[in-house]
C-alpha cells in the first residue's frame, strides 16, 4: 500500500503537509490529555491519551513515507525495491494497527465499559482486522472499519452535543465526524480505484483529505479554547 | 439524584467553593457547601494542606480556609479538564 502514493502526483506533497498538520495537533492533543492524566488519574484520559498517540504516530508514517516513495522514484530506481518490502511492510502493519487501536480506544472510552476482559475482546478485535486488512492489503476493508468506529464515535459525540449544546461539544463531534467522512471518501476512492470508473476518483481523496485536516484544525480550536480558558456558551 | 463524583471532582468543588466565597471560607461552611460527611471533608482537607492547595489562616480568632498559588493554578487546570471532560461527554 505505502510503496505507491495514490492519487495525481501533484497532490503527493499536499498530501504530506496536510498529514503533518494532523500529526502534528494529534501530538498537541495527545500531550494535553497526558497532563491531565497525571493529574486526575483517571483512567478515561490514560485512554484517550493513547488513543491520540496512536493517531500522530500513523499520521507521521505517511508524513514522513510519503517524501521517501517519492524520493526513491525520482533518484534511487537502481534500488531493487524487494530490499525495501520488508520496511514498508512493517510501516503498513504499524499504521493500520495505530490507526483501529486509536479508533477502537474512542470507542472503548465512550461505551464506559470498565471490565478488563471487553478491553482484551476489543484489542483482539483490533488485530484480527489489522492482519485481516494487511494480509488482503485491502484499502478499501480497513477504511469502511475504521468509519464503523468512528460512526459510534460520533453518535456518542452528537448525543452529548444535543445534551450540552456548547461550542466545545459541537468541535468535537465535527472532529470525529469529519474523520469519518474522510475515511468514507477514502474508501469510495479505493472501491473506485477497483473498478473501471477513473476520471473523478481523485476528487474524492482530495476531499477525504481536507475533510481529514478540517477535522484536527476543529480539534485543535477545542484545545486551543481550553488553553484560554475560553468561558464556554 | 446526583451522580456519584469522583475524588477529583470533589477536590474541584471544594476548591471552586473557596474561591466562591471570596477565598476565605470557615471550616463549617466548607462543610455545609461540598455535601460531604464530616469525616470525609476532613479527609480531603487534609489532603489539600498537605499537597499545599489549601492553607488555614487565622484572623480575628477564627480559622479560615484559603487557596495557595499552587491551589489557584490546580483549580485553573481542573477547570480545564471538567471542560474537556464536558466536551467529550466523558463524565
Amino acid at each position: 500500500m505505502i510503496i505507491h502514493p495514490f492519487g495525481p502526483s501533484w497532490f503527493y506533497w499536499v498530501s504530506v503537509v496536510i498529514y503533518l498538520i494532523s500529526s502534528i495537533v494529534a501530538l498537541y492533543v495527545g500531550y494535553t490529555v497526558y497532563k491531565f492524566y497525571k493529574l486526575t488519574k483517571e483512567q478515561t484520559y490514560f485512554y484517550l491519551f493513547l488513543a491520540f498517540l496512536s493517531l500522530c504516530i500513523d499520521l507521521l508514517i505517511f508524513t514522513f513515507v510519503f517524501p521517501g516513495v517519492i524520493v526513491y522514484y525520482k533518484y534511487y530506481t537502481h534500488i531493487d525495491t524487494n530490499l525495501l518490502l520488508p520496511i514498508v511492510h512493517i510501516l503498513n502493519f504499524t499504521y493500520m494497527f495505530c490507526t483501529l487501536m486509536a479508533y477502537t480506544l474512542f470507542v472503548f472510552t465512550y461505551s464506559k465499559a470498565q471490565r478488563k476482559s471487553i478491553m482484551v475482546l476489543l484489542t483482539a478485535l483490533v488485530l484480527s482486522l489489522v492482519v485481516y486488512s494487511y494480509v488482503y492489503i485491502n484499502n478499501l476493508g480497513f477504511n469502511l472499519i475504521c468509519a464503523l468506529l468512528l460512526l459510534f464515535v460520533s453518535y456518542f459525540t452528537f448525543r452529548n452535543y444535543q445534551e450540552k449544546k456548547t461550542k466545545n461539544s459541537k468541535l468535537v463531534f465535527l472532529t470525529f465526524s469529519l474523520l469519518l467522512i474522510a475515511h468514507l471518501l477514502l474508501a469510495l476512492f479505493f472501491w473506485l480505484q477497483m473498478g473501471t470508473i477513473e476520471s473523478f476518483k481523485n476528487i474524492f481523496l482530495v476531499i477525504g483529505h481536507v475533510a481529514q485536516l478540517v477535522g484536527y484544525i476543529a480539534l485543535l480550536t477545542l484545545f486551543t479554547r481550553l488553553k484560554n480558558g475560553r468561558k464556554k456558551k | 439524584m446526583a451522580e456519584r463524583r469522583n475524588k477529583f471532582q470533589i477536590i474541584l468543588d471544594i476548591l471552586a467553593l473557596i474561591q466562591r466565597k471570596g477565598n476565605r471560607i470557615k471550616p463549617t461552611h466548607i462543610l455545609y457547601g461540598s455535601n460531604l460527611s464530616h469525616d470525609r471533608l476532613k479527609k480531603y482537607v487534609s489532603e489539600l494542606e498537605q499537597k499545599g492547595l489549601v492553607e488555614m489562616i487565622t484572623e480575628k480568632g477564627h480559622n479560615f480556609y484559603k487557596i495557595t498559588e499552587k491551589g489557584a493554578k490546580f483549580l485553573e487546570e481542573a477547570k480545564k479538564i471538567k471542560e474537556l471532560t464536558d466536551a467529550f461527554g466523558l463524565s
